[in-house]
């Protein structure tokens, strides 16, 4: 109810902050940011501002601890986990406008980005200016933020080595819950933003935290030289069994740059409709991204997969040349072509980091479930981190137009989450219920310490509060 | 009746909770630029056409509430349809009749449009064109060029709005290219009316019918087997909108840059003079992505003596809008310049001494933005065809 009364208060001083321009109370506004594409519930924030600078940040920041009306960072909204849906109502900080690409380094292979920048800017800052660099491309559209898929550990097209893109952050500027600037990583102590060591590795207290910490207004994101040989292999597996395998012995082979493991629904959504038919003989699709800096490298790690692959029986898949490109050019806009396929618009996942000793288990028991709901067993799997661990994810796309069928995903889903926590795997990009289901397995001295560090940082629980369960 | 374009929300309803809000309609894919001008311009999801396909939901369903506030985020959409090609749901094709069925649902709930557009409107049904010009004047140049009296022909000209009031231009270059080339053609005379695209384009459906209603039985009654538009608007609407509207036009619907094209084909249409410049070609987003009508223009310019032809970073498909369609340039003529400029800043990086196009809608938008801010001048495609023979 205060909250209600100082609104029109908050508007007048956020509103001298950013102009009238970008701040809005606007009902049909605010519903735009109420929802996004998953089964959580929609809850409507009570303003919406986009700021531009830094500067801007802190002040609002300070108006929202003085209200304490909450705050959540928003830059597109497409990570699949309702993490900018205002559980708590307050203001939505939309940071599209900070969309700078502050520096690139070269010699030093990074860049200095703003939240607002998006993989698109980002390739074709690649395709017309710095043609010998890349990044690691995750499976999302376009149109959807670099600094927020790091920072939610978003995994992505070279996390076979280097791990999610959280792994790839250098160093963060961040505005804390109390409107301070801070900057950790070696950006902290030199003009260079080449890494997290050798300090305290702070970053930790953004990564992973889901705006729950801060804003960060700045990243430092690693770059790497683009490969001059680069191909991609697929092979059909055609028992659930082996769907871990190869793709194993692949890794530890050191050859590959990417390994991917999708099921037969998965491979076949983006061009059928609702019920996808099965191939005979087809349960999963391995794709493995060779990569070379000259041809006899290249042709020698493409030989010694070519030949696992055969050991394992599996058959060689030829796709078109236009089928490779949209999964090696990335980002790619019809790589989620299949989330309409059940015609409704709608895609929650259970996606999760596992020990891929896991895998199979994880695979035909996900299966099984998905099939008892009656959906195609979507399920997308990646090695990470030259196979320390990989990823298990359950796609579901549903029908936002039915809530009998939301009802049912959610179910499904709590089965998905479930199974993943009982493999000894952890989703991540967790909505709230999800962040619920894994405390209950987390070790309570770091719930505690979570805590902890979440009142030390926001005291007045103004940065995206539900969010994490961290009450 | 089944057509999407007359219809309020509840005939796309079945559209309205598809949009995943991926994004992919904010961006030109492979190009990585911006595809969307109000959502460029204005930043707020409610600007974006996902944002938009969403309040329309929220309308249609009872959660957002029809007010005044709406008007801005659903009337700045230019209805440039570029979101229609980024979008690779099968949603794609329906955002525009989203869009539109939107603000026909505003009109009918008093909410929208524009005062401004509403003038339009008025204007139309005074004078038979939103510019509030004499309907007796309408054929002026018509008749100074000696081509009014026609009665029968196989082609009769539908000079347009524009063309006939603000860009005479245009439909001079029209007029003496044919006569040029030896084609036959008559006129609508005074019973050519406004084709309704400004009322369609603000929701306005009901007095559009009118008109449609109107100028089909005059196209009929002329005899013609085929109407000849020099506008990229006239073009849509009579060719797609009165169709969808339930209203046969009795002739083929041709836009004179497909004529042109053809004559040049047949070799009825010669160039005697070389223009030497270099151009650089805007899609008119009615006349691309609305109808498909993307290479005559360029054959044309292509054939010119001594022109060179050079392509903007996004175009044909991919085009951005000149920021004057859908009804903005009417209420929202800074945003509409601000959109135009951003063209003109894409078109001088070809290196191209002047922008053409063929609509006169476009043009007048990107010279006014020229006026404002520098940069290229813009011509019609006609008026160097003109220059040419």
């Amino acid at each position: 109810m205060e909250l209600r009364r100082n609104i029109e208060s908050i508007y007048s001083e956020v509103e001298e902050v950013v102009g009238s321009s970008f701040v809005s109370r606007e009902e049909h506004v605010l519903y735009v940011y109420s929802y996004d594409m998953t089964i959580e519930p929609p809850h409507m924030p009570d303003l919406v501002v986009m700021p531009r600078t830094v500067k801007e940040i802190q002040e609002i920041l300070r108006i929202a601890n003085k209200y304490k009306i909450p705050v959540v960072p928003f830059v597109c909204g497409t990570n699949v986990g309702g993490l900018t849906i205002p559980v708590k109502g307050g203001i939505i900080l939309d940071l599209k406008r900070m969309d700078r690409v502050i520096e690139v380094n070269e010699e030093d292979m990074y860049a200095v980005i703003e939240p607002g920048v998006t993989f698109g800017q980002l390739k074709r800052l690649f395709n017309t200016k710095y043609r010998n660099l890349r990044y690691s491309w995750p499976y999302s559209p376009p149109f959807a933020s670099v600094v927020a898929n790091a920072l939610l550990q978003g995994l992505a097209s070279m996390s076979l080595k280097y791990g999610s893109n959280a792994d790839m952050l250098n160093g963060l500027e961040v505005v804390l819950p109390t409107g301070e600037l801070v900057r950790v990583g070696s950006c902290s102590v030199s003009p260079y933003w080449f890494g997290r060591h050798p300090l305290p590795d702070l970053a930790g207290l953004f990564i992973g935290w889901q705006g729950t910490t801060g804003i960060v207004t700045k990243a430092g994101i690693q770059l790497w030289p683009k490969p001059d040989f680069r191909d991609l292999l697929i092979a059909v597996i055609p028992d659930p069994n082996m769907v871990a395998k190869p793709a194993i012995e692949i890794v530890r082979k050191n050859i590959a740059e990417d390994i991917v493991v999708s099921s037969w629904a998965l491979s076949k959504a983006r061009v059928t409709k609702y019920p996808i038919q099965r191939e005979e003989g087809v349960e999963a699709y391995l794709q493995v991204v060779i990569s070379g800096s000259s041809r006899k490298e290249f042709e020698g790690k493409w030989g010694t997969a070519s030949k696992i692959i055969r050991q394992y029986n599996l058959k060689p898949v030829e796709l078109p040349e236009k089928e490779i490109q949209i999964r090696l050019n990335l980002p790619s806009n019809v790589i989620l072509g299949w989330i309409d396929h059940r015609a409704g618009g709608g895609l929650t996942w259970v996606g999760s980091y596992v020990p891929m000793s896991r895998w199979v288990e994880g695979y035909r028991k996900g299966t099984q479930i998905m099939e008892r709901y009656g959906f195609s067993p979507m399920i997308f799997m990646r090695a990470m981190r030259e196979g320390h661990y990989g990823v298990l994810r359950y796609l579901v796309p549903f029908n936002k137009g039915s809530a009998k069928e939301k009802d049912k995903v959610k179910d499904m889903c709590r089965e998905l989450c479930k199974l993943v926590l009982d493999i000894g795997g952890i989703p991540y990009k967790p909505p709230i219920w999800m962040a619920e289901m894994i405390q209950q397995r987390m070790d309570r001295g770091c719930l505690e310490l979570m805590k902890k560090i979440k009142k030390l940082l926001d005291p007045n629980g103004v940065m995206n509060p539900g969010r994490l369960c961290l009450k | 009746m089944s057509e999407v374009m007359e219809m309020p929300l509840s005939e796309v309803a079945e559209w309205l909770h598809r949009c995943a809000r991926c994004g992919n309609c904010k961006t030109v894919y492979g190009i990585f630029k911006p595809s969307c001008p109000s959502g460029e311009e204005f930043k707020l999801e409610a600007f974006y056409p996902s944002g938009r396909i969403w309040i329309a939901r929220g309308i249609y369903t009872g959660k957002v509430r029809p007010s005044r506030q709406l008007i801005k985020s659903i009337y700045t959409c230019t209805t440039c349809a570029s979101c229609t090609v980024q979008c690779v749901l099968d949603l794609h094709e329906h955002i525009v009749d989203i869009i539109e069925a939107l603000r026909e649902e505003l009109v009918r709930m008093g909410v929208g449009p524009t005062d401004p557009q509403a003038r339009l409107a008025k204007y139309i049904k005074m004078e038979r064109n939103p510019y509030l010009e004499p309907h007796s004047k309408r054929m002026e140049l018509l008749r100074r060029l000696n081509v009014y009296e026609k009665r029968k022909a196989d082609i009769v000209y539908f000079v347009g709005c524009t063309a006939a009031y603000i860009r005479k231009e245009v439909a001079e270059a029209t007029v003496r290219i044919l006569k040029e080339c030896g084609v036959e053609f008559s006129t609508l005379k005074e019973d050519e009316w406004c084709c309704g695209s400004p009322l369609l384009r603000i929701g306005q459906v009901d007095l559009a019918k009118e008109i449609a209603d109107h100028n089909a039985a005059a196209i009929e009654e002329s005899g013609a087997i085929r109407v000849l538009t020099s506008c990229a608007g006239c073009y849509k609407t009579l060719k797609k909108d009165y169709p969808k509207m339930g209203r046969t036009v009795s002739a083929e619907v041709i836009h004179v840059t497909d004529l042109l094209a053809e004559l040049i084909a047949e070799d009825r249409l010669k160039f005697s003079r070389e223009i030497k410049a270099t151009v650089t070609y805007h899609d008119p987003c009615h006349l691309g992505r609305h109808m498909g009508l993307y290479e005559s223009p360029r054959q044309i310019l292509e054939a010119i003596p001594g022109l060179k032809l050079v392509e903007m970073e996004r175009n044909m498909e991919n085009a951005w809008c000149c920021g004057a369609g859908g009804g903005v340039k009417s209420t929202w003529g800074g945003f509409a310049l601000n959109v135009a400029k951003r063209r003109i800043e894409e078109a001088e990086r070809t290196g191209a001494n002047f922008i053409v196009t063929s609509c006169p809608f476009c043009k007048t938008n990107l010279n006014d933005a020229y006026e404002k801010f520098g940069g290229l001048r813009t011509v019609d495609v006609v008026e160097l065809v003109l220059k040419a023979i």
